[in-house]
Parts: structure tokens; C-alpha cells; sequence
């Protein structure tokens, strides 16, 4: 067992935490304050290769593994957790699928583009009455002969707006209930798709977020992904990866703030001493290293698993589960530490606690993780 | 046009520790190529990107010369080769023992046009090597340089001086110090890094290289300056009375 | 203290002659000097070669005569200018006198004969003592190391010649962005963010044209802010300082600000925030409104 990255991975890691230093920090908290989606990052990201990391390199992409992705989430994420969900839903939500379930003809229509950031990725499963009850779709998909006809609408639909492709689940057959359920690829274009209202966020709010509505939508025969009534494993497979995804912006988004925290509590005084020479900072700092280090470990645990083609649901749940909790707590202690300056938007560390609260609920909420572990665990 | 480019590796700044004796502890730092350097990287790739030729990277050090990680670094900001050049007399070499085994570099790699080198290495920062490197070798140096065009074959440098700039003619073969704001160095593109390592590399003793270590100087210490006893009063308000007892303090000074 | 037998000083501003020879008579006998500019510029010298004024030559033209003339000489020292023309003069004369720079000297020493001198390295973390080992020592001199003291028309001007050097001048621009001469003012006043905007910085250059400083910043006002310009930001990456009083206004005293400033002999701040790090750092500081201390100061002052 080795603990290490790669050497290449290392050398990975650093373009992508100069790119997150250099050119995504300086907007974080612009682009939080007036909810601007970054393009021209997401312009410079594409150039880099960053927006097709999993994409072979015959379809323009970088082919590098998963655990390289998680390090580039992390990164990105510790400076700016609207720039990791974007980079993380349009790769592990959209790109993923169309990889693992596309056609050739659907491989080559889409992933060159989407490599290279040219369009970007989304993902839309979740409905105003179906959230953790995936089951519940009422979007329809149905057979026209020559193309497919969806009506309905997805809520929450992270990259919305900005997106030019969208993996849509929507029902075939209801009669099948989970099984009556198929995927689209639907472009942002085709005849009765339109992206409905912009979500007013508490956190990640440089991220687009916005509802999606079919009516009477037009879609191409062949933009059925994968087969009829596949549409669930596909999406439930997907969340298996995307939420590696989340729980490498969880990590990120914890360790910028303790990154933050360290930096201002070795130079604030308070009572004659430095913050960081009280016991009680040190203490809580040692603490908070120790769980991001252990999410760490079970997020690249769960990439390597998935890299290696292993069962990685349980521990893509696990990883989750642990990093989210993580951030959501060592960003509320982060902010506690900064004292008065930690509630003020001067600092980063409030925003950090207000986007650290997304990673507990979407792609899976924690207890949604819980019910996937608990069910490997075969606890009934 | 053959560009050679060289570069320095020194150790992260932010990761030297200051030990009670006031020396300075290397042993946790990690090594980085100077930020200096990257900057003379980069201009040597947009000259050939602009104008055609060839970009090859040199550097002169002790163990970590043939570093795989820092050659993959390097190489992954475009040059197509690297050539280092690796003695343990290297680590305490002053700049006139770097330019001659340089130079004996630069001439046993052949056929280079323009040298550029960054305006001080990360670490000691004297801006010397590369003007004495170009004494060393007989060409025409110019330090300096805050912008780079080829045009007709001309090499078009200007020179950002204290009060003004020069706009220079510069005849090759010439070794030429470039500022760091003359360009702001790429992030290498993902495909670049995972190149990088299939790029050819040669790494030459002193003796391959024909040079010697030969310093002008002698390295006496390197200490961390004392720190001075600051006498810390502190008026807790600005009234009239602090600004005044202020002033009286102040009176004594200017 | 025996003194060298003959110092070579290369300058080219009036006030950097001024100073080097004025330093350079200290250390030796006999001093000779390279410069350029004005022709009467050239004092404390018992001979003086001139460059010219620059205007339809770059000094790099000049290298080729300087290094003969350090062959010829074989002086025991050459003492330049920290400046870009400096630099490359230090090397010319240490190529031909086969050695090296000991360049941005903060202090130098003569002992049996050897020049020693000490300097920053990195990035101000530590201090290096070197000394040159051959038969002349080549010293780039930091801003201030040498204070000007009477003046004396040098005794004799020779003109220097320009060769090619492969450079051929086509244009000399002058910079419009006035630099900034933070290392050798004596009194310096750093502005930090505190100040909240640009406009406001126009209170920090009155107090200092009352009492005769330079304004620097922080990083962050240059780099983020952009309120002053680059040359104006002082610590780790920007300039070192080694005044005699540093008024540190609206600055909270981060590290590597504060080692930029750590060799001033008196550092002053004005802040707002008791709890601001650079309180620890000074001594005498002032826990209040920038507008009301500044004001005051510059009424204190005038007077």
C-alpha cells in the first residue's frame, strides 16, 4: 500500500493548484458576491485540458485517471467551491456517462467539444417532486417514431444555463416504475427545451443553478443514451462517480479553510499573543487536519477503486459521507477561530462555511450515503 | 533559430526553516526551478513560436540536476530537450563559476543562436549570471530585457533601465537576461506535463562538460538577520494627548 | 584600517558618483572613475573616463573599453551601481579581472586587504558575508551604503570609447512612471489598505512632504488594489528598506511585509485595529483613525 501520488500526478496537481492560486482565487469572492458564473476560466480551464480529464486523448481529452480529477477538484475547490461543482458536475455528470454509455457516433459528437470546454456538461435528474426519491420522475419521454417527444422539468440543475449538452432522465414506460426510466442527451437548442428560473443559493453561488423545462421537447432518435429503460442504473452509477466528485470539493473547500485560518491566526494578536500560540487554536487546527487527511484517504481510496474497475458505490458513499460532514464542521470552526472577522465578508472563511453546506445535500444527501453504506453493509 | 535557455533549481522559499543559530535549514525544503527562470522559459518559447526555431533547456547544480520530477517540470513549459550539467561542487558555485561551466555547456551542446536566462536566480537573486555568461563565452550581452521580437532576423530587444528604455539592435550569436515582467509564465496544458517525461534529457559530469568549478568568491555565512528589540509603546488612542507624546518621540528622529 | 591602493568606481547618476567616490576615497589611495552623463558630474577622482551622455549609445557599448581598462589598471576594487548598467558593468570588470559580483552590498569591510561584504539572499530570509578571493573584488553597491561628502572636480577627464558590442542603440525612451526611490530615503512612510481607497493616499504624501520621506506600500495596494505602483510595494518580493524612521500606516504586519522593513532603525505604526500584528513589531505605534493621526502629524509638522 502506497500512499503517494504519482509523479505525474504531483506534477498535475501543481498546474492545477497554479491555475486555482494565479486565476481562480482572485474572483472567488467576486463571483460569489454577484453570482457571476466564471466563463473566462471555464475558457482558460478548457485550454489546459482540465474540462476533459477523464476524456481519452482520441477525443481530445487529457486520459488521466480518476485520481488525478479528484486532486483537480480539491484544488480548485480549496480557492473557489463554485469553480470545483462546475468543473465536477460537467465531468463526472455529463462527460462520465456519455463515456461509459454513449454510442461511437455519440462519443465523437459530444466529447471532443466538451473536452475541451468549448460546451459545457449538466445533469438532470432531479425533479420539484423527486429528489431523493429518484424514482418518483415525472419528466416523459415519449416514442414518436422518428424522435422522442420529453415534457416535464428538472429543479437544481447545477451548470444550468451555461450548458450546452444535459443528460436528461425522463420516464419511457411508467408502468416500470425505476426500470421505465431512460436517459437523453438533450442540447441546449433543441425545439421546447428551456432553461426556467436561477436559483437563489446560500452558498456556491458563482455556480449556475437553475430549473429545466420540456415542453414538447424534440429530441433526436439517436440521443437515447445507453437503452431504453436504462436510465436509472445509468444515473445512479453516474451519482457513483460524481459523488467522488463532491467529496474532493469537500475536502478542497475544508482545506482552503484551514489553509485560510492558519495563515491569519499566526498573525493576529489577541491578549499579547499571536492567535496560533493558544493551546486551544493548535488543538482545534491538529483536530481538523486529522478528519480532512482521513477524508482525503477514503476519496482517493474511492478513485483508485473505480480506476481499478471495483465495486466503489459503498466507498464513493463513504467518502462523501466523511468529507462533507468534514467540511461543514471545520468550516464552522474556521469561522469561529477568525472571531468577528471570520462573519465578515473581508474574509474568505464565511463564504467557505456557506459553500461548505451543499456537499451534506446534493449528488446524495449524507443520509442518502448512509443508506448506501448501511445497504453494503447488509444491515437490515 | 536554436534557443538555449538556462535555468536554476533552488528550494522552496516558504519551506526554509530559521534555526536558533540563526542558520538556515534546507533539509525540508523542496526543490523548484526559480521563478526567474520560468519567465526566460517563456520568452524563449514565444520568440520560437513567433519566429520558428528550437527551444532547449540547460542547468548547472549538484544531486538534483537529474531530478526526474524537476526535468518533467521544465520540459513541460515546452523546450524540446533538457542538458544539465551535475558536480556537488555546484551547490556553493558563485556566478562566475556558473557562467564558465555553462558556457562550456552552451558550446558542447552547439549551434545556439540565443541564450536567454532570467534576470536573478529564486534564491541568491546577484542578476549576474547571465551578464557574466555572456562575457564567458565572447558574446554580446544584454541584461534587462522587458521585451523580445525577431523581426527580419533582427534581434529587437528593449531594455527596461531605472529612468529609461532602450530600444537595442542585438546581434547573434548574444546571451540575453530577461526581466520578469516580460511575459507571465504558461501553466503548462495537462497534455505537456504528461508529455514531458517521453522528452529526451542528457546529463553530463563536469569532465563530459569540460569545465571546473573556479569561484571568484568565498561564502563566509548565511545567517538570518538578528532580531531587533522593538520597544513597543503603544498609545491606545488617538487623542490629542497620545498625538502629542507621538510627536515628541517623532521630534527625535526626523 | 590599511587602505587598497586603488579603487575603480563605474556610476552613472550624479549623486551615485557623489556617493562611491565619496566611499571609495574612504577605502583607498587613489580613485579613478567610469561615468556617464553630465561631463562635470565627475568629482573625488584622480582621474575620471567618460561615457558620454547616452544618447546615441547604450552603455553595454561601453563594456568592451571598461574591461580593458580594469585590465590595464588592475585596480584592487571596482565599486559600481545597483542599477540594470551597473550590474552589467560589474560583470564586464569581474570577467576581465577574473572573478566574481558581490553585488546589492548593504555593508562592506576591508580586512587584511580582502573586501568583504554582506547581502540579502532569500528574499531577505538570511544575510550572506562573502569576500573576493582573487587580486581585485568587484562590489555592486546597494542604495545608501556610501553617504556623499564634499565634492572635488575630478583632476583629469579622459573620454571613453564606445564600441559595438553587439548592440546597436535604435531608440532610448525616457520611463513616464517616476521610480520610486524607497532604498536609500531616509524616512519612509508605507501605506497599507488601510487607507480604504486611492484618493486617500494623498494624506501619506503630505505628511510626507512635510517631513522630508518617500511613500511606499504594502502588497496588496500594489498588486490587488493597484493604488501605487509596483516599484512602490515593499517586502519579501518587492524592495527591502533600511531606513531611518518607517511609518507603517494602515498595515497589519504581515510577514513578509515585515521583513522588508526589519532593518529600518525605527519603525512606527498607525492603525486602527489594536489587535494588528504590526504592534508587536514597532516601536511606537498609535491605535486610531488614519485620517485624525495623519492631520495631526502634518499640523505637528509644519510648524
Amino acid at each position: 500500500m502506497d500512499f503517494k501520488l504519482s509523479e505525474d500526478h504531483v506534477l498535475l496537481q501543481e498546474a492545477y493548484r497554479d491555475f486555482a492560486v494565479e486565476q481562480v482565487k482572485p474572483l472567488a469572492a467576486e463571483i460569489d458576491e454577484k453570482e457571476n458564473f466564471p466563463l473566462e476560466n471555464i475558457k482558460a480551464m478548457g485550454e489546459l485540458g482540465f474540462l476533459g480529464i477523464p476524456v481519452p486523448e482520441e477525443y481530445g481529452g487529457a486520459g488521466v485517471d480518476t485520481l488525478s480529477y479528484v486532486t483537480c477538484v480539491e484544488e480548485l475547490s480549496k480557492v473557489c467551491a463554485s469553480t470545483g461543482v462546475i468543473v465536477s458536475a460537467h465531468t463526472s455528470l455529463c462527460i462520465a456517462p456519455i463515456l461509459e454509455h454513449g454510442t461511437p457516433a455519440q462519443k465523437q459528437a459530444y466529447l471532443p467539444k466538451l473536452a475541451t470546454g468549448e460546451w459545457i456538461g449538466a445533469f438532470g435528474l432531479t425533479e420539484p417532486g423527486a429528489g431523493t426519491d429518484a424514482a418518483m420522475q415525472k419528466t416523459t419521454a415519449e416514442d414518436k417514431g422518428d424522435h422522442w417527444l420529453l415534457n416535464g422539468s428538472k429543479a437544481f440543475i447545477t451548470n444550468a444555463g451555461q450548458a450546452h449538452v444535459y443528460i436528461i432522465m425522463a420516464m419511457t414506460d411508467k408502468s416500470l416504475g425505476t426500470k421505465g426510466i431512460s436517459a437523453f442527451i438533450v442540447e441546449d437548442g433543441f425545439p421546447g427545451f428551456k432553461v426556467g428560473a436561477h436559483e437563489k443559493k446560500m452558498g456556491i453561488r458563482g455556480s449556475s443553478t437553475c430549473e429545466l423545462i420540456f415542453e414538447n421537447c424534440v429530441v433526436p432518435k439517436e440521443n437515447l443514451l445507453g437503452e431504453v429503460g436504462q436510465g436509472f442504473k445509468i444515473a445512479m452509477q453516474t451519482l457513483d462517480g460524481g459523488r467522488i466528485g463532491i467529496a474532493a470539493q469537500a475536502v478542497g473547500i475544508a482545506q482552503g479553510a484551514i489553509d485560510e485560518t492558519i495563515a491569519y491566526t499566526q498573525q493576529r494578536v489577541q491578549f499579547g499573543k499571536r492567535i496560533s500560540q493558544f493551546q486551544n487554536t493548535q488543538f482545534q487546527l491538529a483536530d481538523m487536519q486529522t478528519r480532512v487527511d482521513a477524508a482525503r484517504l477514503l476519496v482517493y481510496r474511492a478513485a483508485c477503486a473505480k480506476d481499478a474497475h471495483e465495486p466503489y458505490t459503498h466507498l464513493a458513499a463513504m467518502a462523501k459521507l466523511a468529507a462533507s460532514e468534514t467540511a461543514s464542521s471545520v468550516t464552522r470552526r474556521c469561522v469561529q477561530l477568525f472571531g468577528g472577522y471570520g462573519y465578515s465578508r473581508e474574509y474568505p472563511v464565511e463564504r467557505m462555511m456557506r459553500d461548505a453546506k451543499i456537499t451534506e445535500i446534493y449528488e446524495g444527501t449524507s443520509e442518502v450515503q448512509r443508506m448506501v453504506i448501511a445497504s453494503w453493509m447488509a444491515v437490515k | 533559430m536554436k534557443i538555449a535557455v538556462c535555468y536554476k533549481y533552488v528550494p522552496e522559499e516558504e519551506e526554509i526553516r530559521v534555526l536558533d543559530d540563526r542558520t538556515l535549514d534546507f533539509s525540508k525544503a523542496q526543490w523548484k526551478i526559480g521563478q526567474y527562470d520560468l519567465n526566460a522559459v517563456e520568452a524563449g518559447m514565444q520568440l520560437a513560436e513567433a519566429a520558428g526555431g528550437e527551444v532547449v533547456v540547460l542547468t548547472a547544480g549538484d544531486a538534483a540536476v537529474d531530478n526526474s520530477k524537476l526535468k518533467k517540470s521544465i520540459l513541460s513549459r515546452g523546450p524540446s530537450m533538457m542538458y544539465g550539467i551535475k558536480d556537488a561542487g555546484m551547490s556553493g558555485a558563485d556566478s562566475s563559476a556558473t557562467a564558465k561551466v555553462l558556457k562550456a555547456g552552451i558550446e558542447k551542446i552547439g549551434d545556439i543562436q540565443l541564450v536567454l536566462c532570467g534576470e536573478g536566480s529564486g534564491d541568491i537573486y546577484a542578476q549576474q549570471t547571465g551578464v557574466m555568461l555572456g562575457a564567458a563565452l565572447g558574446w554580446p550581452c544584454v541584461n534587462a530585457v522587458s521585451s523580445l521580437t525577431l523581426q527580419e532576423g533582427r534581434l529587437i530587444a528593449e531594455r527596461s533601465l531605472e529612468h529609461s528604455v532602450e530600444v537595442l539592435e542585438v546581434t547573434l550569436p548574444a546571451v540575453i537576461s530577461v526581466t520578469s515582467d516580460i511575459n507571465i509564465p504558461r501553466i503548462p496544458p495537462m497534455r505537456d506535463i504528461l508529455g514531458a517525461g517521453k522528452k529526451p534529457s542528457a546529463c553530463w559530469t563536469l569532465d563530459e562538460a569540460g569545465a571546473a568549478v573556479e569561484n571568484g568568491t568565498r561564502t563566509h555565512s548565511i545567517l538570518a538577520p538578528e532580531q531587533t528589540d522593538r520597544r513597543r509603546i503603544i498609545f491606545e488612542d488617538d487623542g490629542e494627548q497620545s498625538i502629542h507624546a507621538l510627536c515628541e518621540h517623532l521630534r527625535k528622529i526626523i | 584600517m590599511i587602505k587598497l591602493p586603488h579603487v575603480l568606481v563605474i556610476a552613472e547618476r550624479p549623486d551615485a558618483i557623489a556617493e562611491l567616490t565619496a566611499g571609495a576615497a574612504g577605502l583607498a589611495e587613489k580613485v579613478t572613475l567610469v561615468y556617464s552623463g553630465a561631463r562635470e558630474a565627475a568629482v573625488n577622482a584622480a582621474a575620471a573616463y567618460y561615457a558620454g551622455t547616452l544618447e546615441s549609445h547604450s552603455f553595454l557599448s561601453y563594456l568592451p573599453s571598461i574591461a580593458a581598462l580594469v585590465r590595464e589598471l588592475r585596480p584592487q576594487l571596482v565599486l559600481t551601481e545597483a542599477t540594470k548598467n551597473g550590474r552589467a558593468a560589474a560583470a564586464a570588470a569581474a570577467a576581465a579581472a577574473g572573478t566574481s559580483v558581490q553585488t546589492d552590498a548593504v555593508s562592506l569591510s576591508l580586512e587584511d586587504g580582502r573586501v568583504s561584504t554582506q547581502r540579502m539572499v532569500y528574499g531577505g530570509a538570511a544575510f550572506q558575508t562573502q569576500s573576493g578571493l582573487g587580486e581585485t573584488a568587484v562590489v555592486c553597491a546597494a542604495a545608501g551604503l556610501f553617504e556623499a561628502g564634499e565634492k572635488q572636480p575630478a583632476a583629469q577627464i579622459f573620454e571613453l570609447e564606445p564600441h559595438s558590442a553587439g548592440v546597436r542603440l535604435l531608440e532610448r525612451r525616457t520611463k513616464e512612471e517616476k521610480s520610486v526611490n524607497l532604498n536609500a530615503a531616509k524616512i519612509v512612510i508605507g501605506a497599507g489598505r488601510g487607507f480604504g481607497c486611492a484618493e486617500n493616499l494623498a494624506l501619506a504624501r503630505e505628511l510626507a512632504a512635510v517631513i522630508g520621506a518617500e511613500v511606499g506600500c504594502s502588497r496588496p495596494v500594489a498588486e490587488e488594489e493597484k493604488w501605487m505602483p509596483k516599484e512602490a510595494y515593499i517586502g519579501v518580493s518587492g524592495v527591502m528598506i533600511k531606513p531611518e524612521l518607517y511609518i507603517a500606516c494602515g498595515i497589519s504586519g504581515q510577514v513578509q511585509h515585515m521583513t522588508g522593513v526589519s532593518q529600518a532603525r525605527t519603525i512606527v505604526a498607525v492603525n486602527k485595529d489594536s489587535g494588528a500584528p504590526i504592534f508587536e513589531k514597532c516601536d511606537y505605534g498609535i491605535v486610531g483613525d488614519l485620517n485624525t493621526v495623519l492631520k495631526a502629524l502634518i499640523q505637528a509638522f509644519k510648524k
